[in-house]
């Protein structure tokens, strides 16, 4: 019975010994939970500070590409603009040479040809989305127009366009170059000159002939 | 901060420009062109044009577009610069009731100052400048002639305020183009400006020293300009056309047009 006694004594100071030495543990265990929530709290932290940094420099990033985008279809549209009112000069060349062709050559084969090479620069205008703009007939628009005469006149309304100079061309919403236009002034003075016919001038020798039709 | 744009306010025609990754860049219009016609034009129906719309229908309407603005900039009515270019131009210049200087008045009986129509001029290409760079603009700088007295700068400046624009310096015109060439990096020395513009001719002596300008001299002739030179080019070339021809082209206003073009371009 003592030795049984002693045993469980030895027993328990041994468990005590045990429970002493978890309880050491226990307090080392909560001071590293505590430090690793702390670690883990800084690493959230950071991590959302570099989702965050992430985010702004992925939409910096969307921001560039898309001005970088919008600058290079606007410089190569330009250059293209800048290429096709060069052509324009060309085409007004073209215009005039083939306006004043001597009656003679109408029917030759050969001028067939050329009516051909015109329409197929007409063609190539108009899929650049190059169209002209009409103007004999319109109120006169600064938008579109560019006044290089003024003329009195009463067989047409103040203001009105009644004769083209040079034709202007609009490239798809935008005007590439302004039609030259002669305008109807009926300010004083005006009702006193003869009648006369003013739309003669605008279908005069410059105006172009043509056959594609890109009005 | 917002950008600063440079505004060269001329006789004739106008720029603006912005700083682009320390470079400056010119601003095209809202038109497509790179320089902005000094024009303002107020139409029958009540609109106003500025620029490159007010040009185009200038003959339309001359009692009612005006141009050349710059030379009334704060002059005195009495100024013989003043009396000069009033009988050039074609609309209505008048003595201004309220101060020694000038107003412009239209056919309805509406008058402006020269600074108000500058103003309009200026607006357009804060305009244009906005719709540039996405942002609002609210400063400037703007260039006038080495020869621009305190009023006319002050003219100037009030322009400025009327566009809704602080205007953070004047400087001279021919200091701003030895500023552009990069004159201020090379050593001190004296350098000559010749600016010759669409109706007016400057020359400018600048002494070099420290990085600072200082304007020795200048002078011009206000009334010489490019466009003067395209009407000698087309008056040679009427002349020798008759000569060679026999035909005066000068009835022709299609003909009259093209030499216009042609001679501009040469």
């Amino acid at each position: 019975m003592n030795d049984e006694h002693r045993g469980r004594l030895r027993q328990r100071t041994r468990a005590e010994e045990r429970t002493a030495g978890l309880e050491v543990q226990l307090s080392a265990l909560t001071a590293e939970i505590e430090t690793l929530r702390g670690q883990l709290d800084d690493a959230r932290r950071e991590a959302a500070d570099n989702r965050a940094g992430w985010q702004r420099a992925a939409a910096d990033f969307a921001n560039y590409r898309r001005r970088a985008e919008q600058e290079r279809e606007a410089t190569l549209g330009l250059a293209n603009e800048m290429l096709l009112a060069k052509l324009l000069a060309v085409v007004d060349d073209f215009d005039r040479a083939l306006a004043a062709m001597p009656s003679e050559l109408e029917h030759l084969g050969w001028i067939e040809g050329l009516w051909l090479v015109e329409r197929k620069l007409r063609a190539l205008l108009d899929s650049e989305g190059v169209t002209s703009i009409e103007a004999v007939g319109k109120p006169f628009d600064p938008r579109e127009h560019e006044a290089v005469i003024h003329e009195q006149t009463r067989t047409a309304p103040d203001g009105q366009v009644i004769g083209e100079v040079q034709r202007g061309y609009r490239i798809r919403d935008r005007v590439l170059r302004p039609a030259l236009v002669k305008v109807a002034d009926n300010s004083e003075g005006a009702a006193g000159l003869p009648d006369k016919d003013t739309t003669e001038h605008g279908a005069g020798p410059s105006a172009p002939h043509d056959p594609g039709g890109i009005h | 901060m917002g950008k600063i744009i440079g505004i060269d306010l001329g006789t004739t025609n106008s720029v603006v420009a912005v700083m682009e990754g320390g470079e400056p860049t010119v601003i095209a219009s809202a038109e497509g062109g790179r320089t902005v016609p000094s024009v303002v034009a107020f139409t029958k129906t009540g609109e106003r044009l500025v620029g490159q719309l007010a040009k185009r229908q200038s003959i339309t309407n001359p009692a009612a577009t005006v141009y050349s603005i710059k030379r009334f900039m704060g002059r005195r009515w009495d100024d013989p610069e003043v009396q000069r270019s009033k009988d050039l131009v074609p609309y209505t210049v008048d003595k201004d009731p309220k101060s020694d200087g000038i107003r412009v008045t239209l056919a309805d009986g509406k008058s402006y100052t020269p600074p108000e129509i500058s103003a309009m001029i200026l607006q357009k290409l804060r305009t244009d400048a906005e719709a540039y760079t996405g942002e609002k603009i609210s400063d400037a700088v703007i260039t006038v002639p080495a020869y621009f007295d305190d009023t006319q700068r002050q003219a100037t400046k009030d322009a400025g305020r009327i566009a809704g624009l602080d205007v953070k310096r004047i400087i001279n015109e021919p200091t701003a183009s030895a500023l552009a060439y990069g004159l201020d990096k090379k050593k001190d020395e004296k350098v000559a400006v010749y600016d010759l513009g669409g109706g007016t001719f400057d020359i400018s002596i600048l002494e070099l020293g420290d990085g600072v300008f200082e304007v020795k001299a200048t002078n011009g002739d206000t009334h010489l300009g490019g466009d003067d030179f395209d009407q000698r080019v087309i008056e040679w070339l009427l002349a020798e056309f008759k000569k060679d021809q026999g035909i005066d082209l000068s009835k022709d206003p299609q003909a009259m047009q093209r030499l216009k073009e042609a001679a501009e371009k040469a």
